[in-house]
């Protein structure tokens, strides 16, 4: 038995909720250490969207490739939104620790030096980043959206 | 309605899935720009030298176990999951996910010192997991659509 009518519309919101928040979690320094592990974030919110209409809608069944694009969503939304808020954290943060080195000067040392290097060039990196994660991201999304439904939903696979 | 993937878009999953797996290798090995993607998978991973793999002096962007998962991840779009698999396809995931927490938890409790080989095994077992799973389900699902319509 398939699942309801509407297609992408009706598991479309919450690949969104799911991506959004990976998204924003992805981009807080220490928060997205996570990511280190697995892409547990953004894997996580790709999970999280497929738990999220299937606890919603407790009589429908979900097939791989709903779950495959609903990943998909998921993800690229996670890449867009942890890639743009992580520019825009560098190069806020890149021009404060500029302002700051320019103030202390020479007391501030090669390694503080290398700190500001990284922040300013990571700032630089933004429209290359945007090549490179959001597609990074939505494989995984795909991954993780397909993992979660056969551990979790084997049953209401259609 | 369900959606099912059609023959092409599954084989542009296939070749996303295989692009992604092997782009850290690919840096790695022809040494492009190194330190440019370096940033790139920072926020993607530790990135810490002793628990990376190292090819005449160059150090991978990734650490062993992510460049282990993302082998997995190529090697699993080629080389997918059994058919007969599929219905099993849950412990397969516990079963590869367990190795990757075991080598993991007792390289943290410092049973062991990090071992790049079992980082590696393990990660690629566990991204060639998640990657056939993929494939393989959904072209199953594709198979079998395509046969309920001509039925």
């Amino acid at each position: 038995m398939d699942g309801e009518a509407g297609g992408i519309g009706r598991f479309a919101m919450y690949a969104l909720i799911g991506g959004a928040v990976a998204g924003v979690l992805s981009a807080i320094p220490v928060i997205n250490w996570a990511n280190c592990c697995f892409c547990l974030l953004n894997v996580g919110g790709a999970g999280a969207a497929i738990v999220m209409y299937m606890a919603g809608h407790p009589e429908s069944r979900m097939s791989n490739a709903d779950a495959a694009i609903s990943g998909a969503i998921s993800g690229f939304v996670a890449g867009v939104i942890s890639t743009g808020l992580s520019w825009l954290i560098s190069l806020l943060l890149g021009t404060m620790l500029q302002g700051l080195m320019y103030s202390i000067g020479d007391l501030a040392g090669p390694q503080a030096m290398s700190v500001v290097g990284s922040t300013l060039m990571g700032s630089g990196l933004g429209l290359l980043n945007f090549c490179v994660n959001p597609p990074l991201y939505t494989v995984f999304g795909v991954l993780g959206a397909l993992a979660t439904l056969h551990l979790m939903y084997n049953e209401r696979i259609s | 309605m369900s959606i099912t993937f059609s023959h092409w878009q599954l084989q542009v999953l296939r070749l996303l899935l295989i692009a992604a797996g092997l782009l850290p290798w690919l840096v790695w090995i022809f040494e492009v720009n190194p330190d440019l993607f370096a940033q790139i998978f920072a926020p993607l991973c530790h990135q810490r030298p002793e628990r990376s793999l190292t090819l005449a002096s160059q150090t991978m962007v990734v650490c062993s176990r992510c460049a282990g998962v993302y082998l997995g991840v190529a090697t699993g779009a080629v080389i997918t999951l059994p058919k007969r698999l599929l219905p099993h396809a849950r412990y397969v995931l516990i079963l590869a996910g367990s190795m990757m927490g075991l080598d993991v938890l007792t390289q943290e409790l410092g049973l062991h010192d990090p071992w790049n080989a079992t980082r590696l095994l393990t990660g690629a077992i566990g991204g060639w997991s998640l990657a056939a799973l993929a494939i393989t389900a959904l072209s199953l699902e594709r198979e079998q659509r395509a046969s309920d319509v001509s039925s």
